[in-house]
């Protein structure tokens, strides 16, 4: 009768404290340069030291620069933060994944690709997309600066155990339909709110099918569907992923593992809180028209209310609309998976971006732009004009001053098309990478089932 | 931190919906040097004209800068506030302008956990009561009560450990620091029962 979350919760309780909070035991604990600096200096401050060093791992994501030759100081935020991460995680013993280390990447790509993620444990950042890392089968969630200094203080955090929810997923995926698309399609249907407060554990035939870079997409958004917990019980896929990862179990250990986490997985009978569904067979391709992503649409579809800040007419086709900008990026959309669906269309289609929109590609981690680099994606994008920069989180928030410029339309693989995410007067798009790399070749919002 | 019992002020509307974190703490005030502390450029693009805190004058539509709520403690707040981005400056900017309550229909999750850390008291009531609150209000944390000058009363709900947390002006690392002991107690019983958890990161 348990669910997934039910069991992992429940082997996490350090203490239960008044009024239904628990304090759950944090198994791994990411930091990076945005939040970290800032929660290092107020340990600090209060005279505390981080109490499990060893669980906690760091790397500038936010506000590093994605050029090549980049340093520190490439970007001013990065400049001032930067260092202060370096320097609080040595004096702390923590693992720092640093600017020129060939581990670097977004938080959220690398921990599940060095397997610093693990089925059943309790991860937490200072990061709203740290539900992407539930794809594994954690307990994974966002927090803010003064919960990340409870948990390196304490190697715990408070938490009221949330409603639960699940996602029912069903049918198999049209040609040039992933993931993204699945998880814009259910926020469209469902709203914003519409898992709010509680924990989505995603399931069905959909999500068995799904390998787990695409599994990590749908996790990533649970969060703009009001969730700020997203889950997949972990399978054969989650093992098959993970074995062999440079932080995973090894040895009679692994047998171990496997065999507790084969467990983990929700109860048929478990008893859910709300459930909601989607069929993906005859989804579309989605890209959002709107400031939230619940105002998204199939590619072919037309803009239902006029929107001034995105310059949209009610009524007007979104397919064909010019842009300035496509950005293949992010926590969402920047795993290897990702290029190379984005770069198989690239090279199907043929053609080249117009000179006029700049496209860019930026990989999650230096991992993903090595394999892909080694599957000679590199030149596929170079040769039809797209961008190929080094790994950060870059313009999906234009922490590092890579923003797309005022009233500038930019079809984006991010996850949060709100007013001036990507910069000030800046218009987002959402979409998946094919999306995006389709209409990168065609200069206008394209539709990837008549490109590719 | 400044103990909360009782907040007697005017109360300011701001009744928007969904205005999310990146709104109310710009990130391009968040990561670079700026002319002035960072709760100047709360709301900025809101609350100055042209959207610039740095050069506009203050949006004389904008709640906030009305003369009849100057001083407010108590922000009356629209539908799914403070969603977004998992920032800790947007309750402290609102926190540094000087409220100490917000009172709405919801709030964005991380936010409102994010607002006890901060000293502020985010009270959720329905949408329609949202509506009917004006003027000077009362919240009395103990009571657990928003009574209007007319004297019409409100209860809300609150989590008892935030309630204790915020009547004591302190925060869960020192609630938590007193429980060392329960928390070496489990890391040393899950290194037998989950060694595969600790030992690839030693």
């Amino acid at each position: 009768m348990a669910t997934l979350l039910d069991r992992i919760w429940d082997a996490h309780v350090v203490a239960s404290l008044p009024g239904g909070h628990d304090l759950l035991h944090v198994d791994r604990h990411l930091i990076h340069d945005l939040g970290g600096p800032a929660a290092l200096r107020q340990l600090d401050q209060r005279g505390l030291r981080v109490h499990s060093p060893e669980l906690t791992f760091a790397m500038p994501d936010h506000c590093v620069s994605t050029e090549r030759g980049r340093r520190d100081d490439t970007t001013r935020p990065g400049a001032l933060l930067i260092p202060m991460l370096r320097s609080g995680c040595e004096a702390a013993g923590i693992t720092l994944f640093d600017v020129d280390s060939p581990e670097q990447g977004i938080v959220h790509v690398v921990a599940p690709e060095l397997g610093i993620t693990l089925p059943g444990t309790v991860l937490v950042c200072g990061d709203s997309h740290t539900c992407t890392n539930g794809a594994l089968g954690a307990l994974a969630w966002g927090i803010g600066t003064s919960e990340v200094v409870h948990v390196l203080a304490t190697q715990c955090v408070v938490e009221r155990r949330p409603p639960q929810c699940r996602v029912e997923l069903t049918g198999a995926l049209p040609p040039h339909v992933h993931a993204k698309d699945v998880i814009l399609g259910l926020i469209a249907k469902y709203g914003v709110d519409g898992g709010a407060g509680h924990a989505a554990e995603f399931a069905g035939p959909a999500v068995e099918a799904m390998d787990m870079e695409a599994r990590m997409t749908i996790c990533n958004l649970s969060v703009e569907l009001g969730a700020k917990f997203g889950l997949v019980g972990p399978d054969d896929t989650t093992f098959e992923y993970l074995e062999g990862r440079r932080y995973a179990p090894r040895g009679s250990q692994w047998d171990e593992a496997v065999t507790a986490w084969r467990a983990l997985p929700s109860d048929a009978d478990a008893v859910f809180d709300r459930t909601l569904a989607l069929d993906v067979s005859n989804l579309a391709p989605q890209v959002s028209w709107g400031t939230n992503p619940a105002e998204t649409i199939p590619v072919d579809g037309v803009v239902p209310a006029a929107s001034e800040y995105m310059g949209l007419d009610a009524g007007a086709p979104l397919a064909g609309v010019p842009i300035d900008r496509v950005f293949i990026g992010s926590c969402s959309n920047a795993r290897l998976s990702d290029l190379v669906a984005a770069a198989d269309l690239v090279r199907a289609a043929g053609g080249r971006v117009p000179s006029r929109v700049q496209a860019w590609v930026v990989p999650g981690s230096q991992q993903v732009k090595r394999e892909a680099e080694a599957l000679g994606l590199r030149e596929v994008f170079e040769d039809a004009g797209f961008q190929w920069r080094e790994p950060g989180c870059s313009m999906c928030l234009a922490t590092n001053e890579e923003y797309v410029a005022p009233g500038e339309r930019c079809v984006s693989t991010s996850n949060r098309n709100f007013v001036g995410r990507q910069g000030p007067d800046a218009r987002t798009h959402l979409a998946s990478p094919v999306t995006a790399a389709a209409s990168a070749l065609r200069g206008a919002i394209a539709d990837p089932r008549e490109v590719g | 931190m400044e103990p909360l019992v009782r907040v007697r002020s005017v109360a300011v509307p701001l009744l928007l919906a969904n205005v999310d974190t990146d709104v109310i703490t710009p990130m391009r005030r968040l990561t670079g040097s700026t002319a002035h502390p960072l709760h100047h450029y709360t709301f900025e693009a809101l609350r100055y004209l042209g959207g610039d805190g740095d050069t506009g004058a203050p949006d004389p539509t904008f709640p906030l800068n009305d003369p009849a709520y100057a001083g407010a403690q108590i922000m009356l707040t629209g539908p799914n506030f403070g969603c977004g981005s998992s920032r800790e400056t947007a309750p402290m900017a609102i926190a540094a302008l000087g409220f100490r309550v917000l009172v709405g229909s919801s709030f964005g999750d991380i936010f409102f956990n994010n607002c006890f850390q901060q000293g502020l008291l985010p009270i959720v009531v329905p949408s329609e009561v949202v509506a009917r609150l004006a003027g000077e209000l009362t919240v009395d944390l103990e009571e657990q009560t928003i009574t209007a000058a007319d004297g019409a009363v409100v209860t809300f709900d609150i989590n008892p450990l935030r309630k204790a947390c915020l009547l004591e002006g302190t925060d869960l690392v020192g609630l938590t620091l007193g429980l060392a002991s329960a928390v070496d107690e489990w890391q040393a019983r899950d290194r037998v029962a989950r060694p595969w958890a600790w030992d690839t990161v030693r």
